[in-house]
């Protein structure tokens, strides 16, 4: 009898527990606190850059199985006031949203629903947040006047710099060393463009190496153990390319074309170049070339990754790319600058156009996604 | 009823009286100055039969094209704060204001942009090559006599090129000395002072050098700390903040020599002298109130105007002018080299005008103006290709006047050379503009007229078009524009009611093609012709005098602009057909003045509707519209040496706020004193 009142206890132990576990495990991925409204599981969010001086950046929500209401600034819809001025980057880590609002001069951290959690207001005596990477419970911000910033991800308390270089632009996080664009000096001969890329160990923010790659680095990411950067060049003689950083491989590089933006996701690279052509002046526009990079086999497939993409597509200044990791569909955010709100085309992972909607605010910059 | 009438008809008599006393008693000599100094212009080329407007009519009766006026004594009267709060109560302006003392402020005419619109100092225009729009800002009113507003073609043919190569004008015109009594000098001393830190003296000294030589030297200061209050609004978070980084400290000195060698042949000589420094405290960012910008301006100038009525049917004028700018910027942030970048960019104008007027005939005038202009550019930024330009301006005006018609038509040729010490430089320009105008009174008995107006001018892209770091594109061809005007003026004859009545209508169609904007293309912006916008208005005003009896007298004066500008730049964009920024579709204002035996009392209000602070018009770009309301008590007392003039300015008394430019705030309630004395 003891036994039998024994192992039903037991059981329902473990029941319990299995149920709290699930409990557990589903408050952990969906940290709605604090929600004024109810959103879906799969979910996405863009940061809308906005105008500088305007204060517009936004915060946008977009639900990809189509079973919520788009919502043009949930940030203002949760927390009941604006997210500041310029958008500039966005991640998602560890269920929380962490979002650099530069204008502002302030690191957000927000719940899966966009409830402001924190913020780290930057310091007056330094530079100007840009780009953030995450691992092993820490932020990493880089900020113009060459500083990276290590952050507590839980309390955004700073645990440890980095200073070095001028103005640090992208940065991407791979096997415990972050890589970061040294982009440009400005100083009074104008803008001198750099070919660094810092690598700095995250445990204690030391300088490991200086790689040099091409002109004026920017973007930075990384997918399946690979760094992916693209570099905008001067402006004049020398344009914008993309390139790959393999560091297993003794950080060997390899250029991969010339592009404007990328995106990373599902063991793929897509990249656009979206220049704008002033050859044929007065008649100008922006020519979008799109092509991608496959990981696994490691082949550049020069032909766009688009099958019907709409027309005004192929001419509209791309400002950024986003993969959707669970479904594999590709987001491109087409940008008006101050004249309209940006707009989204959505494709499958095939190419196959889905839908195009409006950003719900200027200068789509980034799009995460949270399943 | 008939006793009535008797009284009316007495009281209206005996305000014509006093009026005219006061006219040749002094007190309102600045005006009889103005017209005198007008003569050459005035008396040969106006149509026959104009009534002389009244004392405080915001327009020009008889004129071509519309042209609204502000005195001094009523901008006095109305306790009008600067340049900006003047032009803003003209019909159919649109000024841009970044608020407070030091904030740019730039004039546009019917929205065609500031870089249409040409300021007149005297006479002679102000340029600024490098970006194209003149900050009236910085121009004091305290020796201000008069600004007026004409859009389209100026009626003047005595004018130079570059004033009739310009889609609207705003004319300054500084007062000249004013010699009570029988004394030969002038000696004025003034002292503003009122909210935010403002203080502002003012001297002038005037002196009469011999029979027909007068010289004037005016100088004034201005410092305020601009540290006014605003409420901040961001959801659910409403707090009053304080605008810094926006303190001014200005000094200003003009030394004026007019001569008059006989009549119809004068001539006059400036100087003028202005250095400023600021903060910029630009737009209010949520969440950072940190602001580091700071501007150093020099402007000197030295200019000359000569008018001669040299025969029976000819008149000349000349005019030259060398101006210096210098300014420079700094901003500080972790983003420098140093913490520290600094820009300096140094203008200098050489312009010489002549135009010789012609009248073969009684009915028929014929002028023909002729600029040149040498601009030039330095500046430390990278690849400055430091340009010089040489620009030439031939307009050819005819009028005819044929009975109670009168047309005008002129054609002004533009010749543009540019030179620059690297990289390509842009084609020359070469370019015909048309404009006619007609006017007809078809009542000889009745002050009523009807116009109509075309006017084809262009804006040439700035130094800083072509050439800025990055920006510029050495290929822009200009920014066109197409103005058409209809209206009609009415002066109605004095009766019981009003000693006056001047009301004017005019509806206008403005086309602008090739706008030069700041292209989109990836990350770094460049500038193109890429732009079309239709702008269809509508503009109002109404002034009239009210005599109240003997001792009190009314003034009133309002005007109501109704606009419907659209882009139509690219028809799939979600900005097409929209309403351009920064327009609102009605805006209007009203100042009434009463004068008292005690106590001259002016309130004034101007109102703005909606408007939306981006191209798109969707809610989240909306700024509210706004009433601003002003009110002034004025008092001058005359003692026997000297007058004392108080007056005390209620600004903003409803402590509106609002802004002009978004996340600019504009200040709330204030209050200035006003002291000046006059021997």
């Amino acid at each position: 009898m003891q036994f039998r009142k024994l192992f039903f206890s037991l059981c329902c132990m473990v029941a319990l527990g299995t149920s709290l576990a699930a409990c557990s495990e589903d408050e952990e991925l969906f940290d709605d606190s604090g929600s004024k409204v109810t959103l879906p599981a799969h979910r996405a969010f863009i940061l809308n850059e906005g105008t500088m001086g305007a204060n517009n950046a936004t915060l946008s929500f977009y639900a990809p199985d189509n079973n919520a209401d788009f919502i043009k600034d949930i940030f203002y819809t949760q927390n009941q006031a604006k997210l500041g001025d310029t958008g500039q980057s966005m991640i998602e880590y560890n269920n929380d949203l962490y979002a650099i609002i530069a204008g502002s001069r302030y690191l957000v951290r927000m719940n899966t629903a966009g409830v402001e959690k924190q913020r780290y207001a930057i310091p007056e005596s330094e530079g100007d947040p840009r780009y953030l990477a995450a691992d092993e419970g820490y932020i990493y911000m880089t900020q113009y006047g060459g500083q990276v910033t290590k952050l507590d991800a839980n309390t955004l308390k700073v645990v440890g710099t980095f200073k070095g270089g001028a103005n640090l632009e992208g940065i991407a996080e791979c096997d415990g060393k972050l890589y970061v664009a040294n982009s440009y000096t400005k100083n009074d001969a104008g803008y001198q463009y750099h070919t660094d890329l810092f690598v700095i160990n995250a445990a204690n923010m030391q300088l490991e190496t200086t790689l040099t790659v091409d002109l004026n680095p920017n973007q930075v990411l990384e997918e399946d153990g690979k760094i992916f950067l693209i570099s905008w060049g001067n402006y004049a003689d020398k344009g914008y390319s993309a390139q790959m950083i393999e560091p297993q491989n003794g950080n060997k590089q390899t250029s991969l074309g010339v592009a404007t933006n990328m995106a990373v996701g599902d063991d793929m690279v897509y990249f656009v170049n979206s220049e704008t052509d002033y050859s044929n002046w007065p008649e100008t526009s922006t020519n979008n070339t799109f092509f991608s990079y496959n990981i696994k086999t490691a082949t550049v497939n020069s032909s766009s990754f688009l099958k019907n993409a709409p027309a005004e597509l192929a001419t509209s200044s791309v400002y950024m790319m986003s993969v959707d990791d669970e479904k594999g569909d590709i987001y491109i955010g087409v940008t008006f600058y101050s004249n309209s709100n940006g707009t989204m085309y959505r494709f499958d992972r095939n190419g196959n156009f889905v839908e195009k909607f409006d950003c719900g605010g200027q200068n789509p910059k980034t799009m995460v996604f949270i399943d | 009823m008939k006793r009535l009438k008797k009284l009316a008809i007495t009281v209206g008599c005996r305000f014509f009286i006093a009026m005219c006393l006061c006219l040749f008693a002094g007190v309102d000599i600045v005006y009889a100055q103005h017209a005198e100094s007008d003569s050459i212009t005035g008396k040969v080329h106006q149509i026959p039969d104009v009534t002389v407007s009244g004392k405080k009519t915001m327009n020009k009766i008889s004129s071509v094209v519309p042209v609204q006026r502000l005195g001094k004594d009523m901008m006095e009267d109305l306790g009008i704060q600067n340049m900006a709060d003047a032009v803003r109560r003209f019909a159919g302006t649109d000024v841009r204001d970044y608020g407070g003392t030091g904030g740019l402020k730039t004039v546009s005419v019917r929205n065609m942009g500031a870089a249409h619109t040409a300021i007149s100092y005297d006479g002679v225009a102000v340029s600024n090559c490098q970006a194209g729009q003149i900050d009236i800002g910085r121009f004091s009113l305290d020796n201000v006599e008069s600004l007026s507003l004409s859009v389209g073609q100026n009626e003047d043919m005595l004018q130079s090129a570059r004033l009739y190569a310009s889609a609207g004008v705003l004319n300054i015109e500084t007062s000249r000395p004013e010699f009570l009594e029988d004394r030969k000098w002038q000696l004025l001393f003034q002292v503003k002072s009122g909210s935010f830190g403002l203080v502002n003296p003012y001297f002038r000294y005037g002196k009469q050098l011999g029979e027909k030589t007068v010289l004037s030297v005016d100088g004034d200061y201005l410092r305020s700390d601009g540290q006014y209050p605003f409420l901040l609004k961001n959801g659910k978070y409403t707090q009053t903040e304080k605008r810094s980084n926006s303190e001014v400290d200005s000094w200003h000195t003009e030394w004026n020599l007019i001569q008059e060698f006989k009549e119809d042949k004068k001539l006059n000589v400036k100087a003028y002298y202005y250095q400023s420094e600021r903060g910029l405290p630009g737009a209010v960012i949520l969440y950072n109130p940190v602001s580091n910008e700071r501007l150093w301006d020099k402007n000197a100038f030295v200019q000359a105007k000569y008018q001669d009525k040299i025969a029976e049917k000819w008149s000349l004028q000349v005019l030259a002018k060398y101006n210096y700018a210098w300014n420079k910027y700094q901003d500080k942030g972790a983003q420098y080299e140093g913490g520290v970048s600094t820009d300096h960019y140094t203008q200098h104008e050489y312009y010489a005008s002549g135009t010789v007027l012609y009248r073969p005939f009684q009915g028929f005038s014929v002028s023909l103006a002729q600029d040149l202009a040498v601009n030039t550019l330095d500046s430390n930024l990278p690849d400055c290709p430091f340009p010089t330009r040489v620009t030439s301006l031939t307009a050819l005006h005819a009028r005819y006047q044929l009975g109670s018609v009168q047309m005008d038509a002129s054609l002004i040729n533009t010749y543009i050379k540019e030179h620059v010490e690297s990289g390509e430089k842009p084609d020359d320009l070469k370019k015909l503009s048309p404009s006619f105008s007609v006017n007809w009174k078809p009542f000889s008995e009745q002050d009523f007229f009807l116009r109509a107006m075309y006017k084809s001018t262009f804006r040439t892209p700035t130094f800083n078009d072509l050439y800025y770091y990055r920006l510029g594109n050495r290929s822009l061809r200009p920014e066109k524009a197409k103005e058409y005007n209809i209206g009609v003026t009415w002066g109605a004859k004095r009766n019981s009611v009003w000693d006056y009545l001047t009301f004017t209508g005019d509806v206008y169609f403005n086309q602008v093609t090739d706008k030069i904007v700041a292209f989109p293309s990836t990350y770094v912006w460049r500038m193109a012709n890429y732009g079309k916008t239709h702008i269809w208005g509508a503009d109002i005003t109404l002034s009239m005098g009210i005599p109240l009896g003997e001792l009190f007298k009314a003034y009133f004066s309002g005007s109501y602009t109704w606009q419907k500008a659209v882009d139509l730049t690219d028809p799939n964009a979600k900005n097409y057909k929209d309403q351009l920024p920064y327009t609102p579709e009605h805006n209007g204002n009203g100042s009434v003045i009463l004068e008292t035996p005690w106590v001259k009392l002016g309130y004034s209000l101007i109102g703005v509707g909606k408007r939306y602070y981006f191209s798109q018009n969707i809610p989240e770009n909306e700024i509210d519209g706004y009433v601003e309301q002003t009110l002034t008590l004025s008092r001058q007392f005359s003692f026997k040496t000297c007058r004392l003039r108080l007056q005390t300015d209620f600004i903003n008394f409803m402590n509106e706020q609002y802004e002009v430019i978004k996340y600019y705030p504009m200040p709330g309630r204030s209050w200035k004193i006003t002291v000046a004395i006059h021997f």
